[in-house]
């Protein structure tokens, strides 16, 4: 479970976020969504340790992120949003260092480093410069690297971005196994048919505060719309619509 | 076992198992790391994955050792002789850590790489230590082995044993002093306007590098130049004298032995490219295979050059973008303007130590006594070219070259207007202020018109050469692509340097010693610069042709 209770985040004069409460269970694949600056790229790096919160507390697993952030780095796979990736390794190489900081044997590397690369239809440019390889490419990277040491927790900035159609189904398809396993996985993005038709719970930030959260059928009903783009604009025209369900 | 894993081995018992016992850092990560940061440097460095150029560059510290030892058995004060090597080679290797790796090892921005995955603080600084320490090592012993044994030879295992530990503490004291500065100087400005002032650190270095082997080089020169004959010894067989030969032959009858010479040249050329273009960057061999021979809008044409070179001005609009975008960049580029603030100062330099009261030298004194100019040409082209150099090759770094590509602008008019805006913003008052200080010094005011006619022709020759192989080429990339391959710039230019220094240094005694071979060697000059534009404008056209957008 990812327990975030009031979270804070200034920088010097603005406030990124400005009091975030959420429980996210295991099992469920969260979806974090918000117009450009809402502050969800700042939530997810404070829950993978990249960040410190100005206040409140976060809880991976029961490990706090600030005094604990080893042993949360420990537990999480993530995918930042304009990943970057040292350009003079190949795929494989990045994976063998991200393996080895994971503590993987060479031989579990191996293995699994080209069925995900397969499976993101990399297989034969594994051996080539990451600096040859468009956005995409990298893209399936990183994920890979978030993937190898099969985390409990994932955390996803925007990771669609960049990547063709056949990627963004395999994709979803490795997230609904995800979430079957009993695992979690949050979920950033400002495209709200992705996160609508993935994610079993929603949390709606507007200028660093939580809007409206819950599955997406409840917030649907509650704003009276039909799709999750009309009822995020529901929630975040007006500071008065604030919404929140249990999850 | 192959060699490379052999390396590998090797360091791992040499450097990570100990620094990780030391630091109780977790074995596995570190070397995971450690491995990580030395690919990525080395392919950051160099645009070929081949070894050839990191051997090349390993050959040239080699040189620079061998260079030092030289120096030091000829030395009449050795302590004063090895206080200075070790100064150099101690800045050297500081400058090697802050340029080459910190893009890697200390690399700001380094969260954004590793910043979620579980490593702990002391198996980072396991393997940046490691990388450090090796760094260090091969540098000390490839600078400074050769000088070991002249000093072993000289004077006792004992005195290299000392000259070696010393410039083991002259090497830690630098990068350790450099590595603080760095980290001071990062909390106080920020990473963004560090890496400009690594800009002016890297400009100011290597001008200063540069100049340091002249001096290393000066007395050799000197040596060369008293046991000089011509046409009697090994020496006109070198290019630059083999066109002359072609006078003499003409002067003195017809004789094999000289056309042979006069024939090395044009061999040594077609060798030299041939091999430049083959042994580079992997990204550059690729571009010209990819790259059809799509004919230029506009034919090159004699009457067209002789424009080129003597009034491409700014009326054209291609010439106005050209000047704007450069002074864009000027606006921009910390590089460009730690150059230009280099430049006066170095003629300010040079201003004093030969036009002061009581002067350190007196270069031209040979030259009046034997209308040989050789020491004042080797201080003028081995120290001014980098310098000019400099500023030329940062010149055409435009950032936003691309812009120019969305109007209808005349192709060949702006690459002629590049030459124009660099010529104009450099060359020419490099070449005024040179002028200046010849005319003060000699008397004979045909003699400052030749050597100005001769650096001219060497200055556009330069520009042409450059533009041949530089991989910052304008048109060559999108303006924010990140720059990589600083190795092979900076190996390109030195050799570059290296080479056109010495042949021209070389080239300008001889032709001093013969007006006959003076001539020659302006016609060489002027040939080949025509040759090199033609050359320029077809390649340069072909990347106009193919240049892919940013946007």
């Amino acid at each position: 479970m990812i327990e975030i209770q009031s979270l804070v985040k200034k920088y010097q004069h603005v406030t990124a976020l400005a009091g975030i409460d959420l429980a996210i269970l295991p099992g469920q694949l969260f979806g974090l969504i918000g117009a450009n600056g809402a502050g969800k790229t700042t939530a997810l790096k404070i829950i993978a340790t990249l960040l410190r919160p100005s206040s409140g507390r976060v809880c991976v697993l029961g490990k706090d992120v600030c005094t604990d952030a080893l042993a949360v780095r420990k537990m999480i796979g993530y995918v930042p949003e304009n990943g970057t990736v040292y350009e003079g390794l190949s795929a494989m190489e990045y994976l063998r260092l991200a393996g080895r900081l994971h503590g993987l044997s060479d031989e579990l590397i191996a293995r699994r480093s080209a069925r995900l690369l397969d499976q993101f239809k990399l297989g034969e440019e594994r051996h080539e410069l990451m600096r040859q390889y468009s956005r995409g490419m990298r893209q399936k990277v990183l994920i890979s690297s978030a993937l190898l040491h099969e985390p409990a927790v994932l955390l996803l900035d925007e990771p669609m971005d960049g990547l063709d159609v056949r990627t963004q189904f395999t994709l979803k398809g490795i997230l609904q196994d995800w979430k079957r396993q009993g695992k979690i996985a949050v979920y950033s993005s400002h495209q709200m048919e992705i996160v609508e038709s993935l994610c079993d719970s929603i949390a709606i930030i507007d200028r660093g505060r939580i809007a409206a959260s819950g599955a997406p059928e409840v917030l649907l009903n509650a704003a009276g719309t039909r799709s999750l783009a009309e009822a995020f604009l529901h929630f975040t025209s007006s500071r008065n619509n604030e919404f929140s369900s249990p999850c | 076992m192959n060699s490379a894993h052999l390396v590998d081995v090797v360091e791992l018992r040499l450097f990570i198992l100990p620094l990780s016992w030391l630091l109780r850092a977790n074995s596995m990560q570190a070397e995971a790391l450690f491995s990580a940061f030395k690919l990525s440097s080395q392919r950051l460095l160099f645009f070929s994955s081949s070894r050839v150029p990191r051997y090349l560059v390993r050959l040239m510290m080699l040189f620079y050792g061998c260079a030092f030892a030289w120096q030091m058995t000829r030395a009449q004060e050795p302590l004063a002789a090895t206080t200075i090597i070790v100064g150099a080679t101690s800045l050297l290797f500081a400058f090697q850590i802050v340029t080459d790796y910190f893009v890697i090892v200390f690399n700001p921005e380094e969260k954004h790489f590793l910043g979620w995955f579980p490593i702990d603080a002391s198996s980072l600084l396991t393997a940046k230590l490691a990388l450090f320490l090796k760094t260090l090592l091969g540098a000390t012993f490839l600078l400074h082995i050769p000088s070991a044994v002249v000093f072993t030879a000289k004077y006792s295992v004992t005195a290299a044993a000392l000259f070696l530990a010393g410039a083991m503490l002259g090497n830690i004291l630098a990068a350790v002093s450099t590595l603080i500065l760095y980290a001071l100087v990062l909390d106080r400005i920020g990473s963004a306007r560090l890496t400009n002032l690594i800009g002016y650190i890297q400009t100011l270095f290597f001008t200063l590098l540069i100049l340091f082997s002249t001096f290393v080089l000066l007395p050799e020169f000197s040596r060369l130049a008293g046991g000089f004959s011509v046409l009697d010894s090994p020496w006109p067989w070198l290019p630059p004298f083999a066109p002359a030969a072609l006078v003499d032959l003409a002067l003195s009858g017809f004789d094999l032995r000289r056309l042979a010479q006069a024939l090395t040249l044009p061999a040594l050329i077609a060798g030299a490219v041939i091999l430049l273009l083959r042994t580079f960057s992997q990204r550059f061999r690729d571009r010209l295979y990819e790259t059809e021979a799509i004919p230029f809008r506009a034919a090159p044409r004699a009457g067209r050059l002789f424009t080129v070179i003597t009034k491409a001005g700014f009326k054209e609009r291609e010439n106005w973008v050209m000047l704007t975008l450069t002074l864009l960049h000027l606006r921009d580029d910390w590089r460009l303007k730690a150059a230009l603030v280099l430049f006066p100062i170095y003629f300010a330099l040079w201003g004093v130590l030969l036009l002061g009261e009581e002067p350190v030298a007196d270069p031209f004194a040979a030259v009046r006594a034997s209308a040989g100019l050789l020491l004042p040409f080797m201080v003028l082209v081995l120290g001014q070219a980098p310098l000019s150099l400099q500023l030329l090759t940062r010149s055409l770094q435009y950032r936003a070259s691309w812009i120019i590509l969305l109007g209808d602008l005349d192709p060949l008019k702006i690459l002629l207007a590049v030459r124009a805006a660099a010529r104009r913003l450099f060359l020419q008052p490099y070449l005024m202020a040179t002028a200046f200080i010849l005319l003060y010094q000699i008397g004979n005011r045909g003699h400052v018109l030749l050597i100005m006619l001769l650096f001219w022709a060497a200055g556009e020759f330069f520009l042409s050469f450059m533009h041949q192989f530089m991989i910052t080429l304008p048109f060559s990339r999108p303006h924010e692509e990140v720059p990589t391959g600083t190795g092979n710039l900076l190996l390109l230019m030195v050799l570059t340097f290296g080479l056109a220094g010495l042949l021209s240094g070389v080239v300008f005694f001889y032709a001093f010693r013969s007006y006959a071979a003076c001539a020659t060697a302006l016609l060489l000059i002027f040939v080949l610069f025509l040759l090199s534009e033609a050359v320029f404008r077809r390649r340069a056209g072909d990347r106009l042709n193919h240049v892919e957008f940013p946007y």
